[in-house]
């Protein structure tokens, strides 16, 4: 299965943030959105979610038009990770889990042991079954990142598509949180995450799609196009890659001038 | 934690029983337990009536006709309040913050002000209520923004505002004698008017309105998510807002419209359930709405039986009500779990 946007302009009615954009992502590989921030980033995750209509072009999964499917069809194929927030009310984490299943029933259906199945091996499978019935507003960062995760997870959806999953999180969580990205890849999802730290991009994505100024530098596979030059032209400022005799890379910020 | 809720639900329905008990027995004509239950059993079995004719009069004519819609008017503002504090996040909100209330105040007044009979001012207080938050529901989606519901909670601020000025001008223009005074006491609120012709009306909106709620209210922790979030999760926001706006107005207006004016009840309801059983949906609109049906009908009990003279009832909830939130609000800093 393949999700794939074909020269995409996006944006909202009075202000296009991006045009002439092709993008695409496959079941079992994880794609990368680069870039400096307001570089339309969140705008084009949105508009791949369909919860944003694009202003020109279209958007299929496989040959099928997206907006053809309904928002509970698109939900039980493509979930949506937000930004870590916190909502107004203190819900058990096995209650913020269980909303992933609203789309697999009616308007009006509770959920049945189905869905509690869905929810409990989505926690499982995260490996935060101990969180069940804490309040996920007592939560760190992390966790919550886990749990939103684990919500997406029991939408069982084809892919899953991250706002800065690591922007918030300390640096254990973030490496965390960037594994449990290649492991749901490994195990057929389709991944999209968006960050503006070439490190994560590093560590987690196949493929890697470069945005500046709502439109695409650079797009293919991370191992061929993420470099010093692409990503300095990138952030219009000095990158520089430094690895180590094992083949450990590591993009870092160019040394600072002596004091005079 | 979950073992502690099913009573949660519970102890809501034990509280209404006995308000309902209470309720019914005292008064100035007080009641023996063995007459209540001997005419309920009669109504029930068909067998004639042992009792005084007395004690038929008051329960069935009187006193009953009261309970029922004290326990009506409770159940709609706690569904109602609960509702609303999810469907715009944020656990301040009251069921009249679309202008319910100042709708159904100001369709009432001017029922008074035209010297209308009680039932053409139950039935204007009610419509005024109801065209209210419509006007303030159109007005909000037409005014195009990437929150609708910033947008409708300031356009209900605004056309509040305007009600209150209207009905400021309907007090200023009544009759000092008879009107006023008949506004002002509506305006506090009072189920001292309430006879059995009013139940039928009422029951049926509280109760349809309620479920629709209730089928709603697993949907309801999704829209308690920003916007974007629950839509994607696959929850149709726009026509749920509309569902649920929709019978929480009803809801409201039905009992502002048979009670007047009585606030507190669909702000402090909520919270305490929440204290009670959680903040989840599913369990808490069950809840809140039994434990404001038995909160209001002690409220009103009280209201008719502590004083000589019987006591305005929207003055007593918010005597009552304003320090029991201050108290809620120390007890939660934390979160409102």
């Amino acid at each position: 299965m393949t999700l794939s946007g074909h020269r995409l302009t996006i944006g909202y009615p009075a202000r296009t943030v991006g045009r002439d954009i092709d993008i695409a992502v496959s079941a079992g590989e994880v794609l990368a959105l680069l870039g400096p921030n307001g570089g339309g980033k969140t705008t084009l995750l949105k508009t791949l979610l369909g919860l944003l209509p694009p202003l020109a072009g279209r958007i299929t999964l496989d040959a099928a038009p997206l907006a053809k499917l309904g928002l509970a069809g698109r939900a039980r194929r493509l979930a949506y990770v937000p930004q870590v927030h916190a909502p107004a009310f203190g819900f058990t984490v096995s209650s913020v889990v269980l909303m992933g299943r609203s789309a697999h029933g009616g308007l009006f259906s509770a959920p049945g042991a189905a869905d509690r199945r869905s929810a409990a091996t989505a926690l499982e499978r995260l490996r935060i079954s101990h969180l069940a019935d804490r309040p996920y507003t007592e939560l760190s960062g992390g966790e919550r990142q886990l749990v939103l995760l684990a919500r997406a997870l029991a939408q069982e959806p084809a892919f899953i598509i991250l706002d800065e999953p690591t922007a918030s999180l300390d640096f254990g969580n973030q490496s965390r949180v960037l594994q449990e990205m290649r492991r749901l890849a490994a195990d057929g999802h389709g991944v999209i995450f968006t960050s503006h730290d070439p490190n994560h991009v590093l560590h987690a994505a196949d493929r890697v799609a470069m945005l500046r100024d709502g439109g695409i530098l650079r797009h293919g596979p991370m191992a061929e196009i993420l470099n010093e030059a692409a990503l300095t032209e990138l952030y219009r400022s000095d990158v520089v890659e430094i690895a180590d005799a094992q083949g450990r890379r590591a993009f870092t910020h160019p040394p600072a001038a002596p004091p005079q | 934690m979950p073992a502690t809720r099913v009573p949660g639900t519970l102890l809501a329905i034990i509280l209404l029983a006995a308000s309902m008990a209470v309720a019914i027995s005292v008064g100035r004509y007080p009641l023996e337990a063995g007459d209540i239950l001997g005419l309920l059993w009669s109504r029930l079995s068909g067998e004639p009536f042992a009792g005084t004719g007395d004690v038929e009069a008051i329960v069935l004519q009187i006193r009953g006709p009261r309970v029922l819609a004290a326990a009506l008017v409770g159940l709609a503002l706690g569904a109602a309040g609960t509702a609303f504090q999810g469907l715009f996040r944020n656990p301040l909100v009251s069921p009249d913050l679309l202008g319910a209330s100042s709708g159904a105040a100001f369709g009432a007044m001017i029922g008074i002000f035209l010297s209308a009979n009680i039932l053409a001012i139950q039935a204007l207080s009610f419509a005024g209520g109801l065209a209210a938050v419509g006007a303030v529901y159109l007005i909000g989606s037409t005014l195009r923004s990437r929150d609708p519901i910033l947008v409708l909670v300031l356009t209900g601020i605004v056309v509040g505002s305007l009600l209150g000025a209207g009905i400021g001008l309907l007090k200023y223009l009544a009759d000092p004698y008879n009107q006023l005074p008949a506004m002002t006491f509506w305006l506090l609120g009072s189920l001292s008017a309430t006879d059995a012709a009013d139940l039928p009306p009422l029951a049926v909106s509280v109760l349809s309105g309620t479920a629709i709620l209730l089928a709603l209210r697993w949907r309801l922790n999704v829209m308690s998510l920003p916007e974007e979030e629950a839509r994607s999760l696959g929850v149709p926001t726009g026509l749920l807002r509309i569902a649920i706006i929709a019978a929480a107005t009803l809801l409201t207006a039905a009992s502002v419209a048979v009670a007047g004016i009585v606030g507190w009840v669909g702000l402090v309801i909520p919270h305490l359930a929440r204290a009670m059983v959680g903040p989840d949906f599913s369990r808490l609109l069950p809840t809140a709405a039994l434990l404001g049906a038995g909160y209001l009908l002690a409220i009103d009990t009280l209201a008719r039986t502590a004083g000589p003279v019987e006591l305005p009832l929207g003055i007593l909830t918010a005597v009552i009500g304003a320090p029991f939130f201050i108290w809620l609000l120390a007890r939660m800093q934390r979160s409102w779990s």
